[in-house]
């Protein structure tokens, strides 16, 4: 079952044009190059992991395997279908199966709404409840199956905790029994000790529901934890790939190396030994040529400024685009 | 509604002490005591800061004035907090550098200024001079706030959350920033995070917060290798670490600081909680290894008084 690709994007682009026109100026428009050409897949049941910093684009790749913002270019099939081409009832299918839970638990949850408004909603709209006794039975098996208790049901967003507004975000998107969902930094703005709790819970649902989950996150030692598989991204290209323990534990590409060395781990013996990347992540207007990382890269050689590096397999699950994997 | 509960601990000359702690912990409350920097509704109901034989507590507003951002710097984790969006950043850095040397010519406060720069890593320190805050990047902004917050040549700098919103790389760089120049200047640390790892990095000692109360304090590969408050040891099992798929979350929720349970204020979700954990507060003790615990699990061992 694990080596079934459920997901496939292939040689996705977007590029968002800059909102100042230069039209009079007869060049180009500018825009922010989000992503360029990213191909992976996601196999059925597995967390795979989606990290990099600012820029680097993880977040518009999430959003276009939902189908939540559409690729300037290439492709996204959900179980063989391409979804770009979905329309009408189809499209409707696959949003009940593909589902989200944000970053931010104050922004996701509409403030006028009552929980049980909230997390019925989906089903709701995708007739999978109907009618009022419907929808609050629906609700609060839901919540009671992520920890939270019936007396929550008829409370408005504003008087929960952050770790409770994701378990109600994480309730809403179960509601119309999803196969995938796309983890947007779930945990990013909740304590240490909240986190634990909502990654436990998702991966609990994920054991017994059979889920599929992209995790995407700027903490590297929790999607070092939580995934199977992994792949960093840098300034809209995809750098690494592989299974968690060969991406994390034996690094190849030098930017993954430097996430690496940078991250900074509780333990007071493991000080930082290694250089230090300089600069910080350049624009995404006007990317640099060749391989985009080669402006910060220690190891920077002529050709990486002419030539944009390919994928080189360091093992069968295990992929970097560097130069120095080709030599 | 009590956001610092008797907190007591102390500050090494040329060391850093890291305060590590969740939301409602009240640390950063703390860190913005040491300057009286509490705004209305909130304020500071007791105790003493000493700092260099002088209790801040008890000088003027003119004279507390005059401690902020000269003996005693802070950074915080926004530099928009600290950076005028409508005047240029050299400006902003000369009429600092101006008013810690009133004497000091227009041609060398410039000169002065762009030598920060450098110091702080920013490259092309001319063209940065002239750039307005939000042209730059967050960590030019934060490397900014580092210079405004160290050409006094403080005697303790206080970081509040310094590297929160950045890149991890550009964190690793800030962190190194700070540790050079620090080690450079003999300033002291105060660091407030709830991030271990940055603490395992910067810190020689870490206080654990909670509640409002210091729970624990000691050298920092002590707080790592035996940690004692139950507190201290559910945290660190909660931190992610690659390779064990399962986090071992804390049951429950911190506490309303409104309504804090009785007794030791972690006691509801402590494993190891016993009866008297719900009657009486624990005091912070000192151990025989010069680390300091409030917890009943951990009596007296010496009737040394409390620092």
């Amino acid at each position: 079952m694990r080596s079934v690709p459920l997901i496939e994007v292939d040689g996705v682009t977007k590029h968002f044009p800059l909102r100042k026109s230069f039209a009079f100026l007869s060049r180009e428009k500018p825009m922010v190059h989000a992503i360029d050409g990213v191909s992976l897949q996601i196999l059925r049941g597995e967390t795979f992991g989606l990290v990099g910093e600012s820029g680097c684009g993880k977040t518009t790749l999430g959003r276009i395997m939902l189908r939540l913002i559409d690729p300037s270019a290439g492709n996204v099939s959900f179980e063989g279908v391409n979804v770009l081409s979905l329309k009408g009832p189809e499209l409707k299918k696959f949003r009940k199966r593909a589902q989200i839970v944000f970053q931010n638990p104050f922004g996701s949850l509409d403030p006028r709404m009552k929980i049980r408004d909230i997390v019925g909603y989906p089903a709701k709209l995708h007739g999978i409840a109907n009618s009022p006794e419907e929808i609050t039975e629906l609700a609060l098996k839901l919540l009671k199956r992520v920890g939270l208790e019936e007396e929550h049901l008829s409370r408005l967003p504003h008087e929960f905790s952050g770790g409770q507004r994701q378990r109600i975000a994480v309730a809403r998107a179960l509601s119309v029994d999803p196969d995938f969902i796309l983890l947007d930094e779930p945990t990013s703005s909740l304590d240490v000790s909240v986190q634990a709790q909502i990654i436990n819970l998702l991966q609990d649902l994920q054991h017994e529901l059979e889920l599929t989950y992209v995790f995407i996150s700027h903490n590297l030692s929790l999607v070092a934890s939580v995934s199977d598989r992994a792949a960093v991204m840098y300034l809209g290209k995809l750098v690494e790939i592989g299974r968690t323990d060969e991406v994390f534990g034996t690094p190849t590409h030098p930017y993954t190396k430097a996430l690496m060395a940078a991250n900074p781990i509780p333990d007071p013996e493991a000080k930082h030994s290694i250089e230090l990347v300089k600069g910080e992540v350049p624009s995404a207007i006007s990317p640099p040529s060749g391989c985009r990382y080669r402006t910060r890269c220690p190891f920077v050689m002529d050709i990486c400024s002419k030539v944009e590096p390919t994928f080189h397999a360091v093992s069968d699950t295990h992929f970097s685009a560097c130069h120095l994997e080709n030599k | 509604m009590k956001a610092v509960d008797g907190v007591n601990f102390t500050v090494k000359r040329a060391s850093a002490l890291g305060i590590v702690g969740e939301t409602g912990s009240g640390k950063t409350v703390t860190a913005l005591s040491v300057l009286r920097l509490i705004q209305e509704p909130g304020k500071i109901v007791g105790g003493t800061v000493n700092f260099e034989g002088r209790d801040l507590m008890s000088l003027s507003e003119q004279e507390i004035r005059e401690v902020r951002g000269r003996e005693i710097s802070m950074i915080f984790q926004d530099p928009n907090t600290s950076l005028n969006p409508a005047f240029r950043v050299g400006d902003q850095i000369s009429e600092l550098i101006a008013r810690f040397n009133k004497e000091i010519r227009t041609g060398d406060v410039n000169r002065e200024a762009a030598s920060w720069l450098q110091a702080v890593g920013i490259p092309d320190e001319k063209r940065r001079l002239a750039s307005y805050p939000h042209e730059l990047s967050g960590g030019t902004k934060q490397r900014i706030m580092i210079a405004m917050a160290l050409l006094s040549k403080p005697k303790l700098l206080i970081a509040d959350e310094p590297t929160t919103s950045l890149d991890v790389t550009v964190q690793a760089q800030i962190l190194a920033l700070i540790q050079k120049l620090k080690a450079e200047i003999g300033t002291s640390l105060l660091l407030i995070t709830h991030n271990l790892g940055v603490v395992a990095e910067m810190c020689d000692e870490v206080a654990i917060m909670y509640a409002g109360k210091i729970v624990e304090q000691s050298p920092v590969h002590d707080i790592f290798t035996h940690p004692k408050h139950p507190y201290t040891k559910m945290l660190l099992e909660a931190v992610p670490k690659p390779g064990r798929k399962r986090l071992i979350p804390i049951p429950g929720t911190v506490p309303n600081l409104i309504n804090t349970p009785p007794g030791c204020a972690f006691h509801p979700r402590c494993p190891r909680a016993m009866d008297v954990c719900s009657k009486q507060v624990p005091s912070l003790t000192k151990m025989g290894d010069g680390s300091f615990v409030a917890c009943h699990l951990y009596p007296d061992e010496e009737n040394a008084p409390k620092v």
